[in-house]
């Protein structure tokens, strides 16, 4: 007999034992998966029932609906989970699912509980879904239209924060000279909030468009500078070296050795300015604009309408989750050839 | 027998005292900030007043400098606030215990949950609406179609002219845009021609008046005269007593006791101009000095009282509901009914 | 020069150039103070010629080549290439590291394209790159990324990428360092190959006595820092070479004693 063949019979319990083993193994995590998924749609019925069973404590003028709207998740997963039984793989799926949407059922059923039908937290700040929902009804087209001047303002601000940040990154990294005009400027400017510029973009600038679009470009540059220059700078030497001996000049070591190089590190950059920008909406919004979410958020709280400030910051959610996966998904086609390299 | 009872008595005296002990740590925070301290036998009822710089919020600053408050043993701390906007959510948070208040920036939050009442009328005037000059703007209804520059959007200012609007028949949510500038810019603002129209409050809105940048068009004190009492005539009032709600039904006789000291001290600003003006200035309660403080408090009306103040509150919630910043489903009435307290039948 | 040949089909093989180092002596600046690597290479290499440079670490060896391709400055002395003096790198003169040094965000075909794209002349499907990469056995691999390369295949990639240029000096920093016994076996024969078919003066630097012996015409020892030739040998054995031949143990021999190691 080889040794291989003896190693791996040592190794490797008979194919019989592993079935077994496997089986057990399955079934034991098997009723725990059940008992689990039964567990989270009991929750989600109960929501369901005490939403529109209970009496609500003051009058809530959608309560109806968020019945409806929990009773159809209830129902969507009771089918998902009878499916289950027989199709394995919608069965994997909810399974998989179960846990969070356990967790989510519990957190309706306390909300209502809480805020709906007793008022065990203070009003205006701790309101009930039935009054967001009431939001989102009675200002659908206002909140439209405050998406449209945000996501104007964000691809104007983030768009030319961004590129000249991306400019000024490979400018700093490449010329010792600009590097040393520049860099104190990074230093000091670079951590003052945009809030802080309010006042005196708004002076220096034509329009309160052009001092919000500043503000937001601002809050962009810093962290896309700041990461496009370290890429830069940490090209490995011998890349240039190498570029060297095969007759490339500068133009072409910029372009094609260092920017490409750096890529990775810019895009770090501009995952950060994006997240930044958003921060920065609410306070660039503050000045003489016409509608917006930050300009709604600011309106809504000033007369403490809490709903409506949730509902604003939901779609704020939303809308930030849509632009950071599209920024993934450039950055996967842009950078396909780290995929054998770096897992992100 | 006689030593079993002692344990027992022991025992229970510690758990006690455990318990207390165990309450007082837990029950700190905002919930114990809020609540008027009672300390040891004798010491007066604590309250917390809040106030954000205004030349209109005299009768608070001499409430606590010429001794109303004290008068009526009360142990007043003022508490200084960034903006009033900021009242509203201290006032919610428990960390004080009134504000003279605006009732149009309050107004909204209560209809949203915001627990106070509303106990009395304190004084009228100090939000402008002011228009360039050769703008075309002479009267409200002129605005239709314009663009109005405010401090903030949904603050007073705007709530007034808002309300004010809806009178005139004109949609203040669609027959007009309101655009927010830094108060500090409104002059610049003007110049530059990015609107011809602002709705602000003292000292800003005056000192466009003042150095002939802009003409008044209208204030919040306007309206006609709105309720004749015991012979005097006032028009609407701008800040109201608003009280935390918490107080009100916990100390309703403590909570009379401050209104009280207010509509007097109050009085007395009506009556000591100058010495107010002073005061206000000296003890740097506000950013002006001291002939542009007197200036402003003397285009104020100062007829406080708690009479009458019902109607006031509804009238308020009627032109709310009617510029569309109240919701449309609110009975005003109901709303009325909960907002305002006559406090002095509650806590006589 | 090698523009013009590149524009025309490749038919004969350019001929190799001369490289003269004349007094050679250089030093690295360091915070601590001057350190010296180099103390007077004299040197001059026949147009065509396979040459070795071996020698203990830190001996300089890499530094000679650096200088020669034009990467670095020398603090005393002068290199002249074919009769010019040196004074930056040019893609005739050609330089393969230890590390392949692909660009890992370019294909294989686009990394050997590296040179004509750096001079503007690179087309699409341009003959050059397909012929490199023939040349050294990767036809069929234009498409991969670095990452999916074995090292071997990494550093032929290298090589296609420096003949791609058709370089008249070719300058080899211990190319086959890093790779396994088996692997280093295969690529010295590809290396003989090619040197054999190019016509190209090569400039070998190694720390591999048997490789140097192997490849090279003449072998050039160096001693420790700060580095100045110790040994000049001609390797007058026909190729192939084969290791248990005396005279390339006798040849073996005399070099490691000029390194230090007697037997």
């Amino acid at each position: 007999m080889s040794i291989s063949s003896i190693e791996s019979r040592a190794v490797t319990p008979s194919l019989g034992a592993r079935a077994a083993s496997t089986a057990l193994s399955e079934s034991r995590s098997g009723w725990l998966a059940t008992l689990l998924v039964s567990g989270a749609t009991a929750v989600w019925a109960a929501a369901t029932a005490v939403t529109l069973l209970v009496p609500d404590v003051r009058p809530l003028y959608t309560t109806a609906q968020i019945g409806a709207i929990t009773a159809l998740l209830t129902a969507l997963f009771a089918a998902g989970a009878l499916a289950g039984i027989a199709q394995p793989r919608v069965r994997a799926f909810v399974r998989a699912l179960a846990p969070w949407f356990l967790v989510l059922g519990i957190a309706a059923l306390a909300w209502q509980l809480i805020t709906a039908k007793h008022k065990l937290l203070p009003l205006p700040y701790f309101p009930p879904p039935q009054t967001i929902l009431d939001a989102f009804e009675s200002d659908w087209s206002l909140l439209l239209e405050s998406i449209f001047y945000s996501m104007r303002l964000l691809v104007l601000g983030v768009g030319l924060g961004a590129a000249t940040g991306f400019l000024t990154g490979i400018a700093m990294g490449w010329s010792k000279r600009a590097h040393y005009w520049i860099n104190p400027i990074l230093r000091t400017i670079g951590p003052i909030p945009a809030t802080a510029w309010l006042p005196l973009a708004f002076v220096l600038l034509p329009t309160a468009f052009g001092a919000s679009i500043f503000i937001l470009a601002l809050a962009t540059w810093f962290p896309v500078t700041f990461l496009t220059w370290a890429g830069v700078v940490s090209v490995s030497r011998s890349y240039y070296d190498v570029a060297r001996t095969l007759g490339a000049r500068d133009r072409f070591l910029v372009w094609k050795v260092a920017v490409p190089a750096a890529m990775p590190s810019v895009f770090v950059g501009l995952f950060m300015g994006l997240g930044n920008s958003f921060v920065t909406l609410l306070a660039a919004e503050m000045l003489g604009v016409k509608a917006g979410l930050g300009w709604y958020i600011t309106w809504a709280q000033g007369w403490a309408a809490y709903p409506k400030v949730y509902a604003a910051l939901a779609i704020i959610a939303a809308l930030f989750s849509g632009l950071i996966l599209l920024l993934f998904r450039v950055r996967d086609n842009v950078l396909s050839w780290q995929k054998g390299l770096v897992r992100w | 027998m006689e030593s079993v009872e002692r344990y027992t008595r022991k025992q229970f005296l510690r758990r006690s005292a455990l318990g207390i002990g165990a309450v007082a740590a837990a029950g700190g925070g905002a919930v114990a900030s809020s609540l008027p301290a009672f300390g040891a036998a004798g010491a007066r009822p604590q309250l917390k007043l809040g106030w954000a710089g205004g030349t209109c919020e005299a009768a608070t600053y001499v409430g606590h400098d010429v001794g109303f408050f004290e008068k009526e043993g009360l142990d007043v701390e003022l508490v200084r606030l960034a903006n009033s906007q900021a009242g509203i959510d201290a006032l919610g948070a428990g960390k004080i215990d009134a504000i003279g208040g605006v009732i149009y920036q309050y107004l909204k939050p209560f209809e949203q949950g915001l627990d106070v009442r509303f106990a009395a009328g304190l004084h009228g005037g100090c939000l402008r609406l002011v228009a360039k000059p050769n703008c075309g703007v002479h009267k409200l209804a002129d605005l239709k179609g314009r663009t109005v520059g405010v401090d903030a959007i949904g603050g007073g200012s705007m709530a007034f002219v808002s309300a004010l609007l809806s009178r005139e028949g004109v949609d203040p949510t669609t027959d007009v845009q309101w655009r927010a500038y830094p108060r500090a810019e409104f002059p610049t603002v003007l110049d530059r021609g990015d609107v011809e129209v602002i709705a602000a409050g003292d000292p800003f809105s005056y000192f466009l008046l003042r150095d002939g940048k802009a003409y008044e068009v209208a204030n919040n004190m306007q309206g006609g005269v709105y309720y004749t009492d015991r012979g005097i005539s006032h028009h609407h009032f701008c800040c109201f007593a608003v009280l935390r709600g918490g107080l009100v039904r916990d100390d309703p006789k403590t909570a009379a006791a401050l209104t009280r000291a207010w509509i007097k001290s109050s009085q007395y600003v009506g009556e000591h101009l100058d010495e107010t003006a002073r005061l206000e200035t000296d003890q740097k309660y506000v950013a002006v000095d001291a002939p542009t403080a007197k200036a402003l408090i003397s285009s104020y009306e100062w007829h406080p009282t708690a009479q009458g103040i019902y109607d006031e509150v509804l009238r308020a919630a009627v032109d709310f509901k009617a510029a569309k910043i109240l919701d449309p489903r609110t009975d005003v009435v109901d709303l009325a009914n909960r907002a305002y307290v006559d406090i002095f039948k509650l806590g006589a | 020069m090698v523009a013009a040949s590149a524009a025309q089909a490749i038919v004969s093989p350019p001929s190799g150039i001369g490289v003269a180092i004349q007094h050679l002596s250089h030093e690295f600046t360091l915070p601590s103070g001057p350190l010296p690597v180099l103390d007077d290479i004299d040197l001059t290499i026949e147009p065509g010629s396979f040459v070795a440079l071996l020698g203990p670490s830190g001996s300089g060896k890499s530094t000679i080549l650096r200088i020669v391709a034009g990467l670095d400055a020398p603090t005393h002395g002068a290199v002249v290439v074919d009769g010019s003096p040196v004074t930056g790198p040019d893609p005739s003169r050609a330089l393969v590291f230890q590390d392949p040094t692909l660009l890992p965000w370019r294909t294989v075909w686009r990394n050997v394209g590296l040179g004509p794209e750096a001079l503007g002349t690179l087309t699409r499907d341009d003959p050059r790159v397909a012929e490199a990469l023939e040349r050294v056995g990767l036809t069929g691999f234009a498409r991969a990324y670095p990452h999916q390369l074995s090292g071997g295949m990494a550093q032929r990639v290298a090589l296609a990428r420096a003949l791609v240029n058709e370089p008249a000096l070719f300058l080899l920093d211990e190319p086959l360092g890093k790779l396994d016994a088996l692997t280093r076996v295969v690529l010295q024969k590809e290396l003989l190959r090619l040197w054999e078919a190019g016509g190209f003066t090569a400039l070998l630097v190694t720390h591999d006595v048997d490789e140097a012996l192997t490849l090279s015409d003449r072998l050039i020892v160096l001693s420790e820092r700060p580095g100045r030739i110790v040994g000049d040998l001609q390797v007058d054995l026909a190729r192939p070479r084969r290791h248990d031949e005396p005279r390339f143990q006798e040849l073996r021999r005399t070099v490691l004693g000029l390194l230090g190691f007697d037997e």
